[in-house]
């Protein structure tokens, strides 16, 4: 009964962005050409790139209004309504790994990995990724998400706001040893906060293994493998280059 | 004759594939990794598939394809290892295998269990492509008649009838995913007019979205999520002494392996269900049909042996709308459907006539993938048995940096990527709150197909909706999807309940 009424509420929520989408959607249809001329070409209202738009969204509209109408007659309408002014209670372990877990790949793909080495974000991210949850710590989860948002959240701003270095400039090198810097910096205060716990120090070395290895691994194998830039080139694959270069000779 | 030439053509495809020792080592890792994948609890055949497509597409079109079907192949078999010994089932499709698998285990037959998942799944992917290879060219000959109007329509059908079998809370949830997958389907300069739509003025949104990191989104980063916030403790797994191929219980189960078998095809041919909805409903008629229902989920064989042949039977069904129509039967064949277009084939009526003996060579490596399944499945057991003890949290993180990358590296364009933990973060709130995830990616790939198509169909009748009406198999289409709509409301289910109960039993006698 509780899960169901939980699903109601969800979808009272859901029903109230499907209108917004729906909405969006008819406004912008609208916009498209239906019996005008596009590129010198005279419309006719069922050849209108405009016909499917409307009608996905009509029908959104209608399975909207009839999902939120469940949702009123079940209850689920009231509970949401009335849970808004309470206050939040605290998020249970389940929903704190969920938010870690969704902020640390969000982190990744919009902070890290456009704009520092590829070698040295993904190396962060599967440090604290695997540590985070590996662990079984709740405070060393907390503490290595926060830390690594601190990292990705100014970049992203920064590149927002287009303040980040170009690629291939100095202080784009020295960002990507920045970022290296921080990975060294909460492997070592990690590692301080495992003191006296054996299980946990094994566990953070296969974390540190892992997060090299595999970082070293795609990194190699999509660079020189499968001959794929990626996605940020800095400081650290630049060095790879360079080994790759010089070792061309032994294999040619 | 013709048969003979057929099958003089089937063994030249099937020497040629042999011929290249290349083939040999991806056909073995592709194989050997799908069981992997199958049998690590929150890794998936479909996950395999997407990142395995992101590896292949600089390879030829038949050595991609190995390795892919072999990672399908072997995935929906190493589901059961799992299921059997830890009784956590290794991908949805192995879910009904745990039943009598692990009770199996349980009184030392662990090996007994695999060795039957072994040989039946290796059945199951034999007889699937035989169904693959008997009814594609028919299909195909079919789908030669159809228009802009069926084509249309064949598009809504795949979105509706992939809803109709996975809804599970509301039945109109699967038509809003549909039709959310459609909405995004949308974006970008469409086919026709080349007008830009929902693009909001970002020139990387105007090719529109591509299907491969969309997947991968929908596929990998919900179960990523969901795995970290809900960790998969495993028990030890059980201990395994010897695996042997069972062929005498086999043999006496030819009937409960038919039967499946042909289930699993079924199914899979139906566009967007997959490989756990056929082992369930195997495993159920199956238990239905015994002359002892009672010993079923208490370790019986015939349970494991109705699950594994289906879900494999299953492959050789999912590709049959896949090649024919372009529709996929199963989300991994969306993902097979995603890698056919990176190497540039364009599945559907056409395929034989641009690219002919296709299907043949696509039967020949189900053929090359069933024999290595086979194989590395009894050779290769106890080693993939040690994997199991790998934890989930060390290794989901790792598969996340393999969809970032592997999305990367399809288009090189950064906007994948930021598409893709939309798409993931989306889906993952959408599947917590029991929306069915198959017609949100079949939507997605099937909406370039109902746009063009509609808007074709209607130029060709000048805006009239009239021949969707006249045209024969139009209105088979329209009746279908009506029926199966019609089919998800309770109360038109509860009607047709009634109205059979008064039809075809008798009512109780008054008293």
């Amino acid at each position: 009964m509780e899960e169901q009424i939980r699903m109601r509420k969800a979808d009272f929520w859901t029903s109230l962005v499907f209108f917004v989408i729906a909405t969006a959607m008819i406004a912008s249809a609208f916009t498209m050409p239906f019996k005008d001329s596009f590129a010198g070409v005279q419309n006719v209202w069922y050849v209108s790139p405009a016909l499917l738009p409307l009608a996905i969204a009509t029908g959104l509209l209608i399975l909207a209004t009839t999902l939120l109408l469940n949702a009123v007659r079940t209850g689920g309408a009231k509970a949401a309504v009335g849970s808004l002014g309470r206050r939040a209670a605290a998020a249970g372990e389940a929903t704190s790994r969920m938010l870690a877990a969704i902020a640390i790949i969000a982190g990744y793909v919009y902070g890290l990995i456009p704009r520092v080495d590829y070698f040295v974000a993904t190396a962060l991210f599967l440090q604290v990724f695997i540590a985070a949850f590996y662990l079984g710590r709740r405070e060393i989860m907390r503490f290595l998400t926060v830390a690594f948002l601190a990292v990705a959240a100014p970049a992203f701003l920064a590149d927002l706001v287009g303040r980040y270095p170009s690629p291939g400039t100095p202080s784009r090198y020295a960002l990507d040893l920045v970022v290296a810097l921080v990975l060294a910096g909460l492997c070592v205060v990690t590692w301080r906060r495992l003191a006296g716990d054996v299980a946990g120090r094994r566990r953070f070395s296969i974390t540190l293994a892992v997060s090299l290895v595999v970082s070293l691994f795609t990194s190699v194998a999509f660079k020189f493998g499968l001959l794929v830039p990626l996605p940020s080139e800095g400081a650290i694959i630049r060095v790879m280059e360079e080994i790759q270069i010089a070792l061309r000779p032994l294999w040619k | 004759m013709d048969i003979v030439a057929q099958f003089g053509a089937f063994f030249a495809v099937l020497f040629t594939l042999l011929a290249n020792p290349f083939n040999w080592v991806l056909l073995i890792a592709g194989t050997v990794l799908g069981i992997v994948f199958g049998a690590l609890p929150g890794l998936t055949a479909t996950l395999g598939v997407a990142l395995l497509t992101t590896l292949t597409y600089g390879l030829p079109i038949a050595s991609a394809m190995v390795a892919l079907l072999a990672m399908y192949v072997g995935a929906v078999y190493g589901g059961s290892y799992a299921s059997i010994l830890i009784n956590i089932p290794g991908t949805a499709a192995a879910a009904a295998t745990c039943l009598d698998g692990y009770p199996m285990a349980l009184r030392g037959e662990g090996g007994r269990a695999l060795g039957l998942t072994t040989t039946a799944s290796f059945i199951g992917t034999i007889l699937g492509t035989v169904a693959l290879v008997a009814f594609a060219p028919l299909i195909s000959r079919l789908a030669l008649q159809f228009t802009s109007f069926e084509f249309c329509l064949l598009a809504f059908f795949g979105i509706v009838i992939s809803g109709s079998l996975t809804a599970q809370d509301l039945f109109y949830k699967s038509w809003i995913a549909g039709l959310l997958g459609l909405a995004l389907a949308c974006v970008g300069r469409d086919n026709l007019q080349s007008y830009p739509r929902f693009t909001f003025g970002f020139s990387q949104l105007e090719g529109g979205i591509e299907i491969v990191p969309v997947l991968i989104g929908a596929f990998g980063i919900p179960q990523i999520i969901k795995t970290m916030r809900d960790p998969l403790h495993a028990a030890k797994p059980q201990e395994v002494r010897k695996i042997l191929p069972d062929w005498g219980t086999i043999g006496r189960q030819l009937k409960n392996v038919a039967r499946s078998a042909m289930i699993g095809i079924g199914i899979g041919a139906v566009p967007g269900v997959g490989e756990d909805v056929a082992a369930w409903v195997s495993y159920g008629v199956a238990k239905n049909t015994s002359k002892n229902p009672e010993r079923f989920g208490k370790g019986e064989p015939a349970g494991v042996v109705a699950c594994e042949t289906a879900n494999n039977a299953c492959i050789g069904g999912a590709l049959i709308p896949l090649l024919t129509l372009g529709i996929p039967g199963s989300p991994p064949a969306a993902m097979l459907l995603g890698a056919l277009l990176i190497h540039g084939v364009n599945p559907g009526p056409n395929l034989p006539f641009e690219r002919p003996g296709f299907l043949l060579q696509v039967t020949a490596i189900m053929l090359l993938c069933s024999a290595s399944m086979y194989v590395c499945g009894i050779l290769l057991c106890r080693q993939v048995i040690k994997v199991l003890r790998a934890p989930s949290e060390v290794f989901l993180p790792i598969v996340g940096v393999l969809c970032v990358i592997g999305s990367y590296a399809i288009g090189l364009n950064i906007v994948n990527l930021y598409l893709m933990v939309l798409v993931g973060v989306a889906a993952f709130f959408l599947i917590e709150m029991e929306y069915p995830i198959a017609p949100l990616v079949i939507g997605v790939i099937l909406g370039p197909m109902a746009d063009e198509n509609l808007r074709r169909a209607l130029m060709v009748s000048k805006g009239s909706f009239l021949p969707f009406f006249t045209r024969p198999v139009s209105v088979i289409l329209i009746v279908t999807i009506l029926l199966v709509m019609l089919n998800q409301v309770p109360a038109y289910r509860r009607r047709q309940t009634a109205f059979f109960d008064r039809v075809f039993r008798r009512r109780p006698a008054a008293a």
